[in-house]
């Protein structure tokens, strides 16, 4: 299980992170949000052992992140990062098969070639294994990277830790939300994955638990019934928030409405100056996410 | 490794013999490979009748199996050590001369063949030590490991930074190379030439011996990284998520470098091109795995500098082109027809 307690992390004065508690249980898919700057990256940053946090510690297992060795760890905790460019390229499969390497020596055996099989199966990439991964387009090479990382955490004993930073980016709806699903599979085969998301309303669908990040410092964390609030959500994204829960959905939806904006006056293009005034939605504008 | 990927590098090594072969035969005294192959089996006791001259045995052990053996071994050095930098610095422009061992180990044998000159073959005459490798793999250690002593603290070494302390250096060694040829006289000058554009003249078994123990050593710390390299491609830190001793590697490719070029410049001078081309025409062929890559450079790298080393001493026989100059007029032509086929098919 991973325990996180009071981690805070500074680089130089400026303070990133301040003393963040919470554990997370395997078997679950956690969901971190929070607006930008809010510290989500470096938290997940933190917990795959990057850094370690200048305050506070992070352990998972029971034994501290700092402590794992890094090929043996590498077995247990796989990372997806916004980075998907490669300097050189690969066949799809290839990249795949990054994921095993912690697993082998220098030749993979069967067992990680099935394993690169099964992972690009479950991300819809076996089509194009053969392709190269240069000429892929921007979601694809997203799912390449999705399934390198599952690989990388297939086939040893439950649980491993995965954790995904904005995975859903350049994919379409249909793939966030096959992706989502992918977690939450992940998930019940015991292992514990950490999200971090922009999109609140897939989080509050797919997610057992939410982390709220701003400005640093945990803001509030439970289901997202709990902490998906009208009052802390404007608060924290500075936009003008609704909460409706829907009978069939089941989850928690959030409508926003206009940004809360500094100064009052905000010259509109039809020439009109509107006032604004901050608590309600603003006017007829809402847009459904 | 891919079939296509098996059958380029079993072309490679088919090649080799055939070319090492044709070196060997081509010259001022042309010995037919029926010739050559007569003599080696003669060597190893498995033909009792000569069918050669004693003369002709004489011109190939002494003068012309050394200098093939030596291009064949400093190709494969160039080249090899090229694919791990550019695997390192992740940009398929880096070359080793960006680790500033070329120009540091050109300005150290600069100022010795300007400052102590005549004191140069007098040691050699005095000692029996060749004074002039010795000092120039030593300058390209000392600015190896300022370079990469100016990228790293206690974090690690951040490539880019290495990068440009290398364009710096390189520079500045470059600055000093050009100062010192306005000091030298004639035959200083010559000597100069034949570091900057680097020759495979003056070799003899001594040399070839040092260059297949670097070499040997080169291989050994670079093959068996192959899948770090693999990984290194998804950036440092996801390299690092999967397990890759990131800070190893990078002392293993300095190592490595180091060491190979270090000779190759002491004994060749710097032989440009090589390095950043085979690679590149590798890659273009079969991909960037680098369990293919790198065994491929480094027979790649053995053809290519044997082929241009018989073509240096052949074209303008009595007299040498430089080789630099040869890899550049063979290499270019071919690594610029492969980039504008790959255009068309993309």
């Amino acid at each position: 299980m991973l325990d996180i307690q009071g981690v805070g992390y500074r680089i130089g004065k400026k303070e990133i992170l301040h003393s963040i508690t919470f554990t997370g249980v395997p078997g679950s898919v956690m969901g971190i949000i929070g607006p930008n700057g809010a510290g989500k990256s470096t938290l997940l940053r933190l917990i795959a052992g990057d850094s370690a946090p200048s305050s506070g510690h992070i352990s998972w297992k029971q034994q501290n992140i700092q402590a794992w060795k890094p090929q043996i760890f590498a077995k247990e905790r796989a990372v997806l990062t916004q980075q998907t460019q490669l300097s050189q390229d690969f066949l799809v499969k290839d990249v795949v098969m990054m994921g095993r390497y912690p697993h082998f020596g220098r030749f993979p055996k069967p067992e990680d070639l099935q394993i690169v099989e099964k992972t690009m199966q479950q991300t819809d990439i076996s089509g194009f294994a053969e392709a190269s991964y240069g000429r892929l387009s921007g979601g694809e090479k997203q799912r390449v990277q999705l399934a390198r990382a599952l690989a990388q955490i297939s086939g040893g004993e439950a649980p491993c830790l995965l954790l995904l930073d904005e995975p859903l980016n350049n994919l379409d709806i249909r793939y966030q939300h096959s992706i989502m699903k992918e977690a939450r599979n992940i998930a019940a085969e015991g292992h514990m994955v950490a999200i971090v998301l922009h999109d609140i309303n897939l989080a509050s669908r797919y997610v057992d638990e939410l982390l709220l990040l701003g400005q640093g410092k945990l803001k509030a964390k439970g289901t997202p019934q709990e902490v998906l609030t009208p009052k802390i959500l404007t608060e924290i994204f500075q936009i003008h928030t609704e909460v409706i829960t829907t009978p069939e959905a089941g989850h928690p939806v959030v409508v926003f409405g206009d940004p809360i904006v500094q100064s009052h006056h905000i010259p509109k293009r039809d020439g009109n100056d509107t006032t604004l005034t901050q608590g309600s939605l603003g006017g007829t504008q809402i847009r459904t996410a | 490794m891919s079939q296509h990927q098996k059958i380029i590098l079993l072309l490679l090594i088919l090649t080799l013999p055939i070319a090492a072969l044709v070196a060997c035969g081509t010259g001022a005294a042309s010995i037919a490979p029926k010739e050559l192959i007569s003599m080696l089996g003669h060597r190893l006791g498995w033909v009792s009748e000569p069918s050669f001259s004693a003369s002709q045995a004489a011109i190939v052990s002494i003068i012309r199996l050394p200098r093939v053996l030596m291009s064949l071994l400093v190709g494969a050095t160039l080249a090899i050590c090229g694919t791990a930098m550019q695997g390192l610095f992740r940009n398929p422009l880096a070359d080793p001369s960006l680790i500033g061992v070329s120009t540091g180990a050109t300005l150290s044998a600069a100022l010795a063949i300007v400052i102590l000159g005549p004191m140069l073959t007098h040691a050699e005459a005095e000692w029996g030590v060749p004074l002039l490798p010795v000092v120039t793999f030593g300058g390209a250690v000392l600015s190896t490991f300022l370079i990469f002593g100016l990228a790293s603290d206690r974090r690690g070494t951040n490539v880019a930074t290495m990068l440009l302390a290398g364009i710096a250096i390189n520079a500045l060694a470059g600055a000093g190379v050009g100062l010192l040829t306005y000091l030298a006289d004639d035959e200083q000058l010559r000597t100069l030439t034949f570091w900057t554009l680097g020759s495979l003249g003056g070799i003899n078994w001594q040399s070839v011996v040092w260059m297949g123990g670097s070499l040997f050593i080169v291989l050994a710390l670079l093959l068996p990284m192959s899948k770090y390299f693999n990984a290194l491609t998804l950036g440092e830190q996801e390299a690092h998520y999967l397990g890759v001793p990131v800070e190893q590697l990078k002392q293993r490719v300095i190592l490595a470098t180091g060491l190979g070029i270090g000779c190759t410049v002491a004994f060749c001078g710097v032989i440009g091109f090589v390095g950043l081309v085979i690679p590149h025409l590798l890659r273009l062929v079969g991909g960037g795995q680098h369990r293919y890559l790198l065994p491929a450079s480094a027979l790649g790298g053995s053809l290519i500098l044997c082929l241009s080393d018989t073509v240096s001493r052949t074209l303008v026989a009595p007299a040498e082109l430089p080789i630099g100059i040869v890899t550049a007029i063979i290499g270019a032509p071919v690594f610029l027809l492969l980039l504008f086929q790959q255009n068309k098919r993309g």
